[in-house]
């Protein structure tokens, strides 16, 4: 079994009234990027509020490796990185006085600051900026240097609490970049709060839907697409005469500049059903609709809500 | 580590004041008139104008008349002219209470920045999240109103004394500052002012919004101030030794007061539920 860096048994938290988390029960595991998914409100910020210790749970118990947030917050805290929504830096210090005032908090002396600020500044192309001041960056830099500063410390494990909003497109893809760098090369484990879906099926190995402060599904996504989807949906380019090929589909539609739109019943007819069109036509690409994350989001939701007898929103 | 923590967080609070004119402006001007400005004024005035009939000298002659001490009395009534009299009243009691303005004004601002500030801009959440102790951190943060105030009122001591000394050698041929009672004006009633003016602005740092109100309602430490100012000018009280080491510790006791009964507010869990949003 892979190791386990932050476990959550039966956790609820209230504020006033509202029940932000509603019995939590989950895991991360080592290495991975997991992902929380959810609406706002939902509890994802509540949740890793909880994992830090900067707010105690009114039930359950949460263990980040293998301490507990309560009793041994400040370990725990020493031991992860959070990136907060908002980017969380003093605007009227620069971006290396920020760096080496986080450094100091977290006790880092100042040989290895020095380095350490160096080769962050470096991993983050804000080498050339690092005597300028926060308030003049733009809002892809300020997440950079967010990032960078919540690395100070080398922790174990790294939050992102929507990482890429406000973000625009170029600084958005930078930003996932680097994510995905310092899993791959440091290992660093990661949670990732986002309801930006697109973004996150390229970045996370597992997610956890959310709603109202329970989690709805969660799990790979081949094996949720398995248990939710049936039919499928895929857009097919190609040239060629079609001939009867389509027959072993449900339902279909031609569309302008050689593209038909496929429906199967079942996923495992895809194969099989490719085969057969490959062999008449060319096919240059197939598109599947329906089995991304945020078709997936949206049908685990519906799901849900069917079940519960839930209006639900969305 | 701690103390490295420590001094990160003063030296970064002190700077987010220095950094910034317009808090720090307002800083410089009110002690810049305190001690430059008004005394300069009064001394002239006496200087220029004749005593009969003017009403620049009634009140300090009229404090003088109320003067409860027989010392103290005996003290200014050792000084031959009217002139000497009203000089030495006025920069030596009547001021007093006024130079408090200046640990209150600074301190209340730089704490108003350090607690309020620091929520407001969404940095305190950042800092929460790392590993540094409570106790520490509202350490550091009561320290660095506490440093700037002293420094600021030692400054202005030094600043007052060298006017004051300046332009009343002539009068007076000698030196008449700083007297005993400044002494304990400048290193234990201005530390208490200082301390009471910073809790008071923890206190309301968990009930405001954002800077510019807690700076507003801060602004509340200068009432027990301008009560001490016109007590005396009443006859109340006269701002003697024993009355200034009272007020000092009546301060320090009000702050007391005020610190337990927020101090255990501020915990990660209170300041995250209650204040960060």
């Amino acid at each position: 079994m892979k190791e386990r860096m932050i476990v959550l048994a039966n956790v609820s938290k209230a504020f006033g009234d509202i029940k932000a988390v509603d019995g939590l029960n989950f895991h991360v595991n080592k290495g991975e990027i997991l992902g929380l998914l959810g609406p706002n409100g939902s509890g994802k910020t509540t949740t890793i509020r909880l994992i830090n210790g900067v707010i105690f749970p009114d039930e359950g118990e949460i263990k980040v490796l293998g301490l507990d947030t309560v009793k041994d917050g400040n370990e725990i805290r020493s031991t992860t990185g959070v990136v907060t929504e908002s980017a969380g830096l003093y605007e009227n210090m620069t971006a290396q006085a920020n760096l080496e005032f986080f450094g100091r908090i977290y006790g880092l002396s100042n040989q290895d600051l020095s380095g350490r600020i160096n080769r962050l500044l470096g991993q983050f192309g804000l080498e050339d900026r690092r005597n300028s001041k926060v308030s003049r960056f733009s809002t892809g830099m300020k997440k950079r240097l967010s990032i960078a500063r919540a690395l100070l410390h080398k922790p174990e494990i790294l939050f992102l609490d929507e990482p890429t909003t406000g973000l625009d497109p170029e600084s958005s893809r930078d930003v996932l970049t680097y994510i995905k760098r310092l899993n791959r090369e440091e290992g660093i484990t990661i949670l990732v709060c986002t309801h930006n879906l697109p973004e996150a099926e390229g970045l996370c190995n597992r997610y956890i839907f959310l709603d109202s402060g329970r989690i709805i599904e969660q799990g790979r996504l081949e094996d949720m697409i398995e248990k939710y989807t049936t039919s499928v949906q895929m857009e097919i380019q190609f040239s060629g005469t079609l001939g009867d090929t389509l027959s072993g589909a449900s339902s279909y539609e031609l569309k302008p500049s050689g593209r038909v739109l496929v429906t199967l019943e079942d996923r495992k007819q895809v194969p099989k059903f490719l085969r057969r069109l490959a062999n008449k036509v060319d096919i240059y690409s197939v598109n599947m609709l329906n089995n991304n994350l945020e078709q997936l989001y949206f049908e685990v939701r519906r799901a849900f809500y069917e079940k519960t007898g839930n209006g639900g929103h969305n | 580590m701690r103390r490295r923590a420590m001094a990160a967080i003063i030296k970064k609070d002190i700077r987010a004041v220095s950094d910034n004119v317009q808090i720090w402006l307002p800083i410089i001007i009110v002690p810049l008139v305190f001690t430059v400005v008004l005394p300069i004024v009064i001394i002239l005035l006496t200087k220029y104008q004749s005593p009969a009939g003017s009403s620049a000298w009634e009140l300090p002659m009229k404090l003088l008349d109320k003067m409860p001490m027989g010392s103290m009395q005996d003290e200014i009534n050792s000084f031959p002219t009217l002139q000497q009299k009203v000089i030495f009243i006025g920069l030596n009691y009547i001021f007093l209470p006024l130079f408090l303005l200046i640990p209150a004004m600074v301190s209340s601002t730089v704490a108003a920045n350090s607690f309020v500030g620091e929520k407001e801009r969404k940095t305190m959440e950042t800092l929460l999240y790392s590993p540094i102790s409570e106790v520490d951190l509202f350490i550091s943060k009561v320290l660095a109103p506490f440093i700037t105030s002293m420094a600021v009122t030692v400054v202005c001591f030094i600043i007052y004394g060298i006017v004051v000394n300046l332009f009343t050698y002539d009068i007076f041929q000698g030196v008449i500052f700083p007297r005993p009672n400044w002494y304990l004006t400048a290193f234990l009633l201005s530390p208490a002012v200082s301390v009471l003016s910073i809790f008071f602005n923890v206190y309301i740092s968990a009930r405001v919004k954002g800077f510019q109100e807690a700076y507003q309602l801060g602004a509340m430490v200068v009432l027990p101030i301008l009560a001490i100012f016109y007590s005396q000018l009443m006859g109340v009280f006269f701002l003697s030794n024993v009355m200034i080491v009272l007020i000092s510790l009546i301060f320090f006791a009000a702050s007391a007061l005020l610190i337990l009964s927020t101090g255990k507010s501020f915990n990660r869990n209170k300041l995250f539920e209650s204040q960060i949003k």
